[in-house]
């Protein structure tokens, strides 16, 4: 899997000043890099802003979970919270997809497209990620179409009654700006988006 | 225009190994054969919305989160130094023996395996805490970068185990029954790399000084440090098999109590959380976007009926059924050396299911051969992940030594797919036993 390789270990220092922290870490966070065009850094704002989004729905989904097994516990499961993880778990991944895209953060077999000398491997890469430009362009579009049939049939969630069709659509949100991250990627092959 | 299913089918395998070859990533190569393939056999309106409901399905399913749910569990642990403590309680058990450290190393990673469901994160978290002790006491890196590379892919033995989960998405079988199945033969596993070790330092002691005795006294108080480890898998894991949570609960308990225990030890702070909830979202977001698009390639190798006809042809041939498993097997071991474990087997397993039940295996069984073998494949070269991600910390180490080093786990992994081949029952005990208290 492609995973992370960063260094372990708990820091005891952490809790300290610790929202004053997050809020510099986030706003350096957005900060585009230098020399990006407006384009780029609007982007890298869409990007980052779906992955706070996705991160903050995981956040979400963890802890609905966690209150709903507590409160059946005390004998009042928490109403809903099928429905409502299911909900978060759309904006989870969807949210993260043009995060991870952008971070090359997809499983692929790279061991013989090493072996090509570097146009080609440009040339490939770029055929490649056309390919997938497409895919994701279809996904985007068909998702709409999905949303609209959920929202003319009123499907709505089996235990809140919360309307379906707007899940489909923030996938269409995510594939499009996985779009703009491959198209980005395309015009601008040596220039990354976000940091890991 | 009439197009036969296999013919196409067969095309359809060919298109997939040169979008894999030239690196594609395998979750769109998947979900593009398939749609492409769909569209040829039924309609291209047909396939293309078929995209959007298998993606808006695997996407929105509740029982998915089970996935982003103990990832996030097992990042926590990471970054909040959980590793750090275990290996601090195995070293005092076992640091005095020849090799101890490189045995402690593998106790860590199994006592992390059960909080953490990937290799290459238990690899990356032990090679940070194990490698600079091993270089202080003179260890051969070799044995030293071996250990934490083979020792980290228990964690996919383990459960929690994030490959065992995508294999229950796959076959429908019980999340639960192949957790418990993982159980046994990670403890072997993890033994026999102790074993291995000892014997290769009792023959050649320079390979692994012993460290420095420790009291009766020490040890067990240092038995604090697996404290809540031991606190986190018997409530999360533990509280699964009584049937008390899902599977989904029980990954959110664990990452929710994971956190508290981390903040409540003043290790975790909100800019750690957040880093280990971006990694969480990328590795979730990997391994889902994989599952939806095996989702969309399984509809099309359904239409083509490849996978049912492999399985008649296989079942009709004159051989055991062992050898043909062998073979799969074998197919395993050697395309992992290419392929991302998890990739793999979303790719293969509703290729290899039918074979597989047609000819009388079980499935649990199965899925633990198939971990066992994708184990093996993280610490192959060309492209063994776990070797990768110790060689990605431990720079001045070749990659190459990395590798030499992983030859005697490679080995004892190998021994651990024989002993599983002849006694199926290291798999399929716990899950039997569990099953008849239930009843």
């Amino acid at each position: 899997m492609a995973e992370h390789n960063g260094s372990a270990g708990g820091n005891p220092q952490a809790t300290a000043g610790a929202p004053a922290r997050l809020t510099g870490a986030v706003r350096s966070a957005f900060a585009s890099p230098p020399g990006a065009g407006p384009v780029t850094a609007a982007i890298r704002i869409l990007v980052l802003a779906l992955a706070v989004l996705g991160g903050l729905s995981l956040l979400g989904m963890t802890l609905i979970t966690c209150l709903d097994v507590v409160l059946r516990v005390l004998g009042r499961p928490l109403v809903g919270a099928y429905d409502l993880v299911g909900a978060l778990a759309v904006l989870t991944i969807g949210g993260a997809l043009p995060y991870t895209t952008a971070l090359k953060g997809h499983v692929s077999v790279e061991f013989f497209l090493h072996k090509l000398s570097r146009p080609w491997r440009r040339g490939v890469t770029a055929v490649a990620d056309v390919l997938i430009l497409a895919l994701v362009a279809v996904l985007a579009w068909e998702c709409v179409d999905y949303g609209i049939g959920l929202r003319q049939r009123g499907e709505v969630s089996p235990t809140l009654q919360m309307p379906l069709f707007w899940m489909p659509w923030a996938i269409t949100a995510s594939a499009g700006v996985t779009a703009l991250v491959l198209v980005h990627g395309l015009l601008r092959p040596n220039r990354e988006l976000v940091k890991p | 225009m009439n197009l036969d299913p296999q013919i196409v089918g067969l095309l359809g395998f060919v298109v997939l190994l040169v979008l894999l070859v030239s690196g594609m990533p395998v979750a769109f190569a998947m979900a593009l054969v398939g749609v492409v393939g769909f569209a040829l056999l039924r309609s291209p309106e047909a396939a293309m919305s078929l995209l959007a409901i298998d993606f808006y399905d695997t996407l929105s399913r509740q029982s998915f989160t089970v996935i982003p749910l103990f990832v996030l569990m097992g990042q926590v642990a990471f970054h909040a130094g959980i590793s750090r403590r275990l290996f601090a309680t195995a070293y005092t058990w076992m640091g005095a023996l020849p090799g101890g450290l490189a045995m402690a190393t593998v106790g860590a990673c199994t006592a992390f395996g059960a909080i953490c469901g990937s290799g290459p994160a238990t690899s990356a978290t032990m090679a940070a805490v194990a490698l600079p002790e091993m270089k202080r006491y003179k260890y051969d890196m070799a044995l030293a970068t071996g250990t934490v590379a083979s020792g980290g892919t228990l964690g996919m033995m383990i459960p929690p185990s994030v490959v065992f989960i995508c294999y229950a998405i796959l076959t429908q079988e019980s999340v639960g029954d192949l957790f418990l199945a993982g159980v046994l033969p990670g403890l072997v596993t993890g033994g026999l790399f102790c074993l291995a070790i000892y014997a290769l330092c009792a023959r050649r002691p320079a390979m692994g000084p012993a460290g420095p005795r420790t009291t009766i006294g020490q040890k067990f108080a240092a038995l604090t440090g697996a404290g809540e480890t031991l606190v986190l898998f018997a409530a999360v894991i533990g509280g699964m098999f009584v049937g008390f949570f899902t599977p989904t609960e029980a990954a959110a308990i664990g990452a929710g109590v994971t956190i508290l225990i981390a903040f409540a030890r003043r290790q975790l702070g909100p800019r750690l959380l957040w880093r280990a909830v971006y990694e969480t979202l990328r590795t979730s977001c990997m391994v889902l976007i994989i599952v939806a698009g095996a989702m969309v390639f399984g509809r099309f190798l359904a239409i083509t009926s490849i996978p049912f006809e492999l399985a008649k042809w296989l079942s009709s041939l004159p051989l055991p059924g062992w050898t043909i498993i062998g073979v799969i097997i074998l197919f395993y071991l050697f395309a992992g050396c290419f392929v991302d474990a998890l990739a793999l087997l979303l790719l293969t397993v509703p290729i290899f299911q039918p074979v597989v039940t047609g000819l009388g295996y079980d499935l649990v069984w199965f899925g633990v051969m198939i971990v066992l073998v994708t184990q093996m494949g993280t610490i192959t070269p060309p492209v063994g992940v776990c070797a990768y991600v110790v060689n990605g910390i431990e720079r001045d180490v070749p990659l190459q030594t990395v590798f030499k080093g992983c030859l005697p786990f490679l080995a004892v992994l190998i021994l651990a797919a024989v002993l599983l081949m002849l006694v199926p029952g290291l798999a399929t005990w716990l899950p039997e036993w569990s099953a008849r208290l239930a009843r």
